[in-house]
């Protein structure tokens, strides 16, 4: 496993995950933030996507857009290599993040670059590529506004469309003052405006700008880059070099997929027509062209994704865009925020990316129970990937290859058992019946022992009847066999004692 | 691991030997029919109107005028801009097209430092009148971001430092989409990246038959006039209304990297 930056990971991705739970379950303020952001985005969302008409049809044509590209990936792949070179651009094809690294290392000593300036990538986060440059003694600067307050402030992303979702004015006042080296008021406006004023500086002075790349255009070679603040421009007009970091699976064959794909991205983002910037990159500068970089490296990565190819469970979560429309609705992700995840990518796909690209059921595969099933996800999804099958279909996987509480092993196997025979389960059914009784009052339990604590914490268990539905049912049948209007008398009657709809 | 291998190993993935050479069959191109469909019957009329509407709705600000009008109509909108901020210089793509709107003439008259992107303007001698212009003006301090940085960018072409400095940045879109609002600006030769990027304000001029429906209509226009893509310039940006950000509190902040302010004259 690799090594991370960020100082809020307590333990390890699955071993951490119930302590970082309990702490920010004490965080309100991180809390109410995600919540309001989330529900802002998610109500963005809905609203554009009712706006812009024909959602599904939009959903369905993005869905076979990514299938057929990750089913030819081979192909496509190849053709963009070949056209960015045709345009004079370098391609560098890196099996593992530490490989990209070095990579991207020699392309910074040839460049003897003190200074990067990063565009948002969270290929680059997956790499760690900035405590990896640090060493080297080259300072990377993030410069979308939520990664640089994220970087001062020495902290991870935890969402991946605002990634300083969990931080407030003050803090982030705090911070910039700190870097100002003069107090500044918690106002929006201020701080935006000392952030705009100190990172034009590293812009104009980087000599390497780094960048994702959210789409690959096949056909051209071309990288596509969204971004709102205009950050992605800057890096990619000012320095002299444009290093772009791209997962293997980024592409899409042509112009007009990347129409569907734009459109798509951007209503299930933040609800916006179209993101302000959507910004070409064909190539380095040309001749004649007064400004823009004179080299573009593309380093294209696979870091655990090609494993994902040819497996019919999981193939599909290659086809993500990143918008992020699966964390905003996610009741787990809305209530425990990005850090929980403890790894980079978070809520329902970073459950799913997580243990998947490192290949690790015994920690990341844990992240697969950080979720309800409820299926949000899928409807969210603008490319319908099946995000809750995956989820159970890991935790099976988890299961398979012994990772499981032995005391959960245990417990299963004698569950299969009982419910596997009617014998055992009859006298299953008496003995917890029995079992119960010191523990009811007034017909609930409101305090369980061992694992069923954790359910009456905030709930109340009903009591097991004395009579079960097995019991039951001849008596059943009896009634059904009645006629329909004495059925209903009696039902309305049973409904009558209690006041309950049964 | 090199290409060869890389691109083998998924290959074998997807169930093939070595990796594919031709073109796979596609059963879609680009976005679904009823929307081509439905977007294609907007006509040059409704196109305009949509356009302003898109671009009002994103604060854009928007003037409309007959072709033979046009430097009056970029007159007004610089003065309209010039309530907005601070404008004293203004960096222009320098394009027949602009020449002919009269863009230089508009920007001597409203006493305006005109920056045109050419080779000629990060001539030396060409950075030593505009010096002397800027003195006239009483504005001869460096941008200030330009001011702190450090020495390399003090060596970097005087017209990227230069247009590090204006206020106002003047373009000619390749082709204008309605229903987003969106300038689609090519970057090469005379038209420079950062025209429409590092001034805090940006002003585009263009004739009416340029604005098209969706954004793939762009696509079409680049596809028959670049040769398939094959001679697409280098940069091609799609621009959406002002640079914008969210990343605090969620409160809305304009004009973060990119322009905050932005203008458009449509010529009929």
């Amino acid at each position: 496993m690799s090594t991370t930056s960020s100082n809020n990971v307590n333990g390890g991705i699955g071993s951490g995950l119930k302590q970082r739970t309990q702490e920010v379950l004490q965080n309100d303020f991180l809390r109410q933030a995600v919540a309001f952001t989330t529900d802002k985005l998610r109500t963005g969302r809905l609203s554009a996507a009712e706006q812009f008409g024909d959602w599904e049809e939009w959903r369905e044509r993005g869905r076979v857009i990514r299938e057929h590209t990750i089913a030819h990936l081979d192909y496509y792949l190849g053709q963009f290599a070949d056209q960015v070179r045709s345009r004079g651009g370098h391609v560098h094809f890196c099996g593992t993040g530490e490989d990209a690294v070095q990579t991207f290392l020699r392309i910074a000593e040839e460049k003897q670059a003190k200074l990067v300036a990063k565009g948002k990538s969270m290929v680059s986060e997956e790499m760690h590529l900035n405590d990896r440059l640090k060493e080297r003694g080259i300072d990377a600067i993030e410069t979308d506004l939520g990664e640089y307050i994220l970087q001062l402030a020495q902290e991870t992303p935890s969402h991946l469309i605002i990634p300083a979702i969990h931080k407030n004015k003050s803090q982030i006042a705090e911070l910039f003052t700190k870097e100002a080296g003069k107090k500044l008021p918690p106002e929006t406006k201020e701080l935006a405006s000392f952030a705009k004023r100190k990172l034009r500086q590293f812009f104009l002075e980087a000599e390497i700008g780094l960048t994702g790349c959210n789409f690959g255009i096949a056909e051209s070679g071309t990288v596509t880059l969204v971004s709102n603040e205009g950050n992605g421009r800057m890096v990619t007009t000012v320095p002299k070099t444009h290093v772009v970091v791209m997962g293997m699976e980024r592409l899409v064959p042509t112009f007009e997929d990347v129409e569907v794909m734009l459109n798509l991205l951007a209503r299930s983002a933040t609800g916006q027509k179209l993101t302000t910037y959507t910004s070409f990159i064909t190539g380095p500068r040309q001749e004649g062209d007064l400004d823009g970089p004179e080299e573009l490296h593309v380093i294209i990565l696979d870091n655990g994704r090609s494993a994902q190819l040819g497996d019919p469970q999981f193939q599909q979560v290659l086809h993500c865009i990143r918008c992020a429309a699966c964390l905003n609705v996610c009741p787990v992700y809305r209530h425990v925020g990005g850090h929980t995840y403890g790894s980079v990518y978070s809520g329902p796909i970073g459950a799913v990316l997580t243990p998947l690209l490192q290949q690790d059921m015994k920690e990341a595969g844990t992240l697969a129970y950080a979720s309800s099933l409820c299926g949000a996800c899928y409807e969210a999804c603008p490319v319908k990937i099946p995000l809750h099958d995956m989820l159970v279909y890991l935790r099976a996987r988890k299961v398979k290859e012994g990772f499981t509480p032995s005391a959960e092993r245990l417990g299963f196997k004698m569950f299969g058992k009982v419910f596997g025979n009617v014998k055992w389960y009859r006298m299953a059914g008496k003995a917890a019946y029995y079992g119960q009784k010191p523990l009811v009052r007034d017909g609930v339990i409101r305090k369980a022992p061992g694992p069923a604590a954790g359910w009456t914490k905030s709930r109340t268990f009903p009591a097991i009847p004395k009579q079960s539905f097995r019991d039951s049912w001849a008596e059943l049948q009896r009634e059904l066999q009645q006629d329909p209007a004495s059925r209903e008398a009696a039902a309305s009657e049973d409904r009558g004692k209690d006041g309950v709809d049964r | 691991m090199n290409e060869q291998q890389f691109l083998t190993q998924i290959a074998v993935r997807l169930g093939r030997a070595k990796p594919l050479q031709q073109p796979p069959a596609t059963m879609f191109n680009g976005v679904p029919d009823s929307y081509r469909k439905r977007m294609g019957q907007l006509g040059q009329e409704e196109c305009v109107q949509l356009f302003m509407d898109s671009w009002t709705a994103l604060t854009g600000l928007v003037r409309v005028a007959p072709v033979s009008q046009a430097a009056e109509a970029i007159s007004a909108s610089i003065a309209e801009l010039k309530e907005r901020g601070m404008l004293e210089r203004v960096v222009y793509a320098k394009t027949p097209e602009l020449q002919s709107y009269g863009v230089p003439q508009v920007l001597h008259e409203q006493r305006l430092v005109g920056v045109p992107w050419s080779e000629s303007a990060s001539a030396a001698d060409e950075e030593d009148a505009w010096k002397a212009a800027l003195e006239q003006l009483g504005t001869s301090e460096p941008g200030e971001a330009g001011a702190l940085a450090g020495e390399k960018w003090q060596a970097r072409s005087p017209l990227l430092r230069a247009v590090e400095r204006c206020h106002l940045g003047i373009v000619v879109p390749e082709a204008v989409v309605a229903n987003t609002g969106t300038l689609a600006v090519l970057s090469a030769g005379a038209q420079g990246r950062s025209v429409s990027l590092m001034p805090g304000m940006l002003l585009a001029v263009f004739p009416a038959e340029r604005i098209v429906a969706r954004m793939g209509e762009v696509f079409e226009r680049l596809r028959a006039s670049h040769g398939e893509m094959a001679s697409l310039p280098s940069s091609l940006n799609l621009i959406t209304g002002p640079s914008r950000s969210a990343d605090i509190e969620n409160d809305l902040t304009i004009g973060i990297h990119g322009p905050g302010i932005v203008s458009a004259v449509i010529l009929t």
